[in-house]
C-alpha cells in the first residue's frame, strides 16, 4: 500500500499541476497587490475591502476553480484511468486487497491535493507579504486567515474528492468520471452566481436554498473562517458569488428613514453547521460506496 | 482435504445477456502444465480471469490452494500474465518490476533483488533502464512473464503468452516456460492458439467451447480417447498375422505396416502378441497412434463431443 500511496502522490503532484497552481496563485496575489494600490480610505476600510477581495479570490480561484479542477483531473482518474489503460488489471492480481489498493490511491491523491493547495496558498501569501503596496499590518491580518483557507481547502478536497472517487470507481474511462465533476465546477462557480446576478437585476426568482450548491459551499467557507474566530466582512461581490450575504429591506425604525432601505445582511436561511455536517456525512457515504463498488468490480 | 491447487465449482459468468462461461467445474493438480484451448470467444481468458479474481463469478465458487478465489491468500499463490499487458508509460523495466514486486509484498530491498534476478533470467539486462512501453512485443511479453513470477508463485496463469510473436520469440518464450516448469516445478495454466507449440509443453488439456468445458484430460488419455483405436503393426510375416485375425478388424496396409482401426485396442494388441508368440514371428513395430493436439482439437470441438 505504501508504494501505491507514493506512486499516486507522485502522479498527483506532477509538474504541470505545480506550474498551474503557482501561476494562478501569483496572478491572484498580484491582482490583490494592484487592488491595494488603488484602494483609498481609512485603515479599517482598506483592510475590510482587501479582505473581501481576498476571500473572493480564495473562494472562487485558489480553493475554487483551481482546486476543484485539480480534483477533477486527478481524483476522477485514480481508478478509471488505470482500468481504461489496463494497468489496474495487474494491480488486482497481486496479493493486495482491493480496499488496500483504493486506500493507497485515495490517501496518496488527497495528500497530493493538499500539498498543491498549500503550495498555491503559500505562493499567494508570499506575494502579499513581499509586496510594498500592502501595509505590513494589513498583510499580517490577511495572512491570519491562512488556517481558515487551508481548512476550507481540505473540506473541498474531501467533499468533491469523494464524488470524484465514486465516479472513478463506477466509470471505466477517466473522461466519463471527469466530465460530471467539471460540470459541477461550472455550476458551482459560474452558473449559479450568474443566475443569482441576473435574478437580482431582473427580480426573477432565486434558486431554492436547498439545491443552491454554491450557497452550500459559501456556508462551508464561512464556517471554516468562523471556526478560527475570524469573520468575513460583508461585501456585495462575495454575496453574488456565495449567497452568504443578501440584500434585505431594513426596518424603518432602525434606519430612521421614511422608506425601507436595502441593506446587506447575513443569509441565514440554512444553518452552516448543518450544511457542513450533511456534506461530510454524504462524503463519507460516497467513499464507503466506492469501497463497495471496487470490491465487486470486474476488471 | 483434496490435492487440487485450483478448483472451480459450477462457475458461471454472464455479461448482460451473454454467457461467457457456463457452469464450468475443473480441478487442477499441482506441478502439472495444463493447456487451455478453444476458439476465439470460447471463454479461455474469462476462465483465467475468474481464477485470478479479476472477474467476479455470476454464480459458483472456487478455490486456489484451498483459499477462495480473489482472496489475498489465493493471489499470493498466483502469477498472471494477461494476453495484452499494459505498462505505465513513465516506468522503466527495472522500476516496473520493482513496483510490482513491492505490491506483491516484497520489501524494497528484496524487490530490487528479485527484479534484477528476473531481468537477468529473461535476458533483459541491456534494456533494464529503458521505458517498457517502448519495448518490442516480444520483450513486453518477457516483462509480463517476469512480473507474473515476481513473487515466486506456485501457480502461473499465462494467457496467450506467444500471441502476436514471431517464431523465434515464440520459441524463446516457450523455452522460458519449459525451464520454469522444470526448475521451479510450478503449476502452469497456459492458453494458446498455436496448438503444436502447446503440445510440447503441456501434461493436461482443457478444451473450452461456447463457455463450456468439452474436454479435460491428461494429454495422453485424451489422445487415446480420440484416436479411434488406430494400432500400427509390422512383423516378419504380416500376411500370416492378417490370416490369423480372420478379418475381425478393419485395416489398411501401407509401406509394410498394417494400420488397424478398432475400438478395443487393448484386445487387438493382446491378440497380435499371441499370434506373434505362437508363430514365432519377429515384431518390427507395434504402436498406438497418437493424435496431434491439432487433430484432438478438431475432434473434440468440431466433431466428437459437440
Amino acid at each position: 500500500m505504501k508504494n501505491i500511496f507514493l506512486r499516486t502522490l507522485e502522479t498527483t503532484v506532477k509538474k504541470s499541476a505545480i506550474i498551474i497552481s503557482v501561476v494562478t496563485a501569483l496572478l491572484c496575489g498580484l491582482m490583490l497587490v494592484n487592488l491595494a494600490e488603488i484602494t483609498k480610505g481609512s485603515f479599517v476600510s482598506i483592510s475590510n475591502e482587501l479582505l473581501s477581495y481576498q476571500n473572493l479570490f480564495i473562494f472562487l480561484a485558489l480553493d475554487g476553480f483551481l482546486l476543484i479542477s485539480m480534483i477533477a483531473s486527478s481524483t476522477s482518474g485514480i481508478i478509471s484511468s488505470e482500468v481504461h489503460e489496463g494497468t489496474f488489471r495487474l494491480l488486482v492480481t497481486k496479493p493486495n486487497s482491493r480496499s488496500e489498493i483504493l486506500t493507497g490511491k485515495l490517501t496518496g491523491n488527497f495528500v497530493g491535493l493538499v500539498l498543491l493547495m498549500l503550495l498555491s496558498l503559500f505562493t499567494y501569501f508570499s506575494v502579499i507579504v513581499l509586496s510594498r503596496n500592502i501595509d505590513s499590518n494589513i498583510a499580517k491580518m490577511l495572512l491570519s486567515y491562512l488556517p481558515c483557507y487551508i481548512l476550507y481547502g481540505i473540506v473541498v478536497i474531501v467533499v468533491v474528492g469523494s464524488v470524484a472517487c465514486l465516479l472513478s470507481c463506477i466509470c471505466n474511462k477517466k473522461l466519463a468520471a471527469f466530465l460530471p465533476i467539471f460540470a459541477l465546477i461550472i455550476v458551482i462557480m459560474a452558473v449559479i452566481p450568474m443566475f443569482r446576478i441576473v435574478g437580482q437585476f431582473s427580480n426573477s426568482g432565486q434558486l431554492p436554498p436547498l439545491i443552491d450548491i454554491n450557497y452550500h459551499f459559501g456556508l462551508m467557507f464561512k464556517q471554516c473562517v468562523e471556526v478560527f474566530g475570524k469573520s468575513i466582512p460583508q461585501s456585495e461581490a462575495l454575496g453574488y458569488f456565495t449567497n452568504i450575504f443578501i440584500n434585505a429591506f431594513s426596518d424603518c425604525d432602525i434606519t430612521r428613514m421614511s422608506w425601507p432601505k436595502q441593506v446587506l445582511t447575513d443569509n441565514q436561511t440554512l444553518s452552516m453547521m448543518a450544511v457542513m455536517a450533511i456534506y461530510i456525512v454524504l462524503s463519507a457515504l460516497m467513499l464507503l460506496l466506492s469501497y463497495r463498488i471496487i470490491k465487486r468490480k470486474d476488471v | 482435504m483434496d490435492n487440487y491447487c485450483i478448483e472451480l465449482n459450477h462457475v458461471t459468468k454472464r455479461f448482460g445477456n451473454f454467457t461467457a462461461v457456463n457452469d464450468i467445474s475443473l480441478q487442477l493438480t499441482p506441478g502439472k502444465v495444463y493447456g487451455i484451448v478453444g476458439p476465439n470467444g470460447a471463454g479461455k481468458s474469462t476462465t483465467m480471469s475468474l481464477i485470478m479474481g479479476t472477474l467476479m463469478p455470476t454464480s459458483g465458487n472456487g478455490t486456489v490452494m484451498g483459499y477462495p478465489i480473489g482472496s489475498t491468500e489465493a493471489l499470493a499463490h498466483l502469477g498472471y500474465s494477461p494476453e495484452f499487458t499494459s505498462f505505465y508509460n513513465d516506468m522503466s523495466c527495472v522500476e516496473y518490476l520493482w513496483y510490482m514486486a513491492t505490491l506483491a509484498g516484497l520489501s524494497d530491498v528484496e524487490a530490487a533483488k528479485r527484479a534484477n534476478e528476473l531481468i537477468d533470467r529473461f535476458e533483459l539486462r541491456e534494456h533494464a533502464n529503458k521505458k517498457v512501453c517502448k519495448f518490442s512485443t516480444g520483450m513486453k511479453k518477457k516483462v509480463s512473464l517476469a512480473q507474473a513470477m515476481i513473487h515466486n508463485p506456485s501457480i502461473l496463469l499465462l494467457d496467450e503468452p506467444t500471441a502476436n510473436l514471431d517464431p523465434t520469440s515464440r520459441m524463446e518464450i516457450l523455452d522460458i516456460v519449459r525451464k520454469m516448469v522444470n526448475q521451479d516445478k510450478q503449476t502452469v495454466l497456459i492458453s494458446s492458439h498455436v496448438l503444436t507449440e502447446l503440445e510440447t509443453v503441456i501434461d493436461g488439456v482443457i478444451m473450452i467451447n461456447h463457455g463450456v468445458i468439452v474436454l479435460n484430460e491428461d494429454i495422453e488419455t485424451a489422445q487415446r480417447k480420440f484416436n479411434n483405436g488406430i494400432v500400427v503393426f509390422s512383423s516378419s510375416n504380416n500376411q500370416l498375422v492378417l490370416e490369423k485375425l480372420e478379418d475381425k478388424y478393419s485395416y489398411t496396409v501401407d509401406n509394410n505396416e498394417i494400420k488397424f482401426s478398432c475400438d478395443e485396442t487393448d484386445q487387438l494388441k493382446r491378440e497380435l502378441i499371441k499370434i506373434v508368440y505362437e508363430n514365432d514371428l519377429m515384431i518390427n513395430k507395434i504402436d498406438q497412434e497418437r493424435l496431434s493436439l491439432d487433430s484432438l482439437y478438431k475432434n473434440a470441438l468440431e466433431g466428437g463431443q459437440q
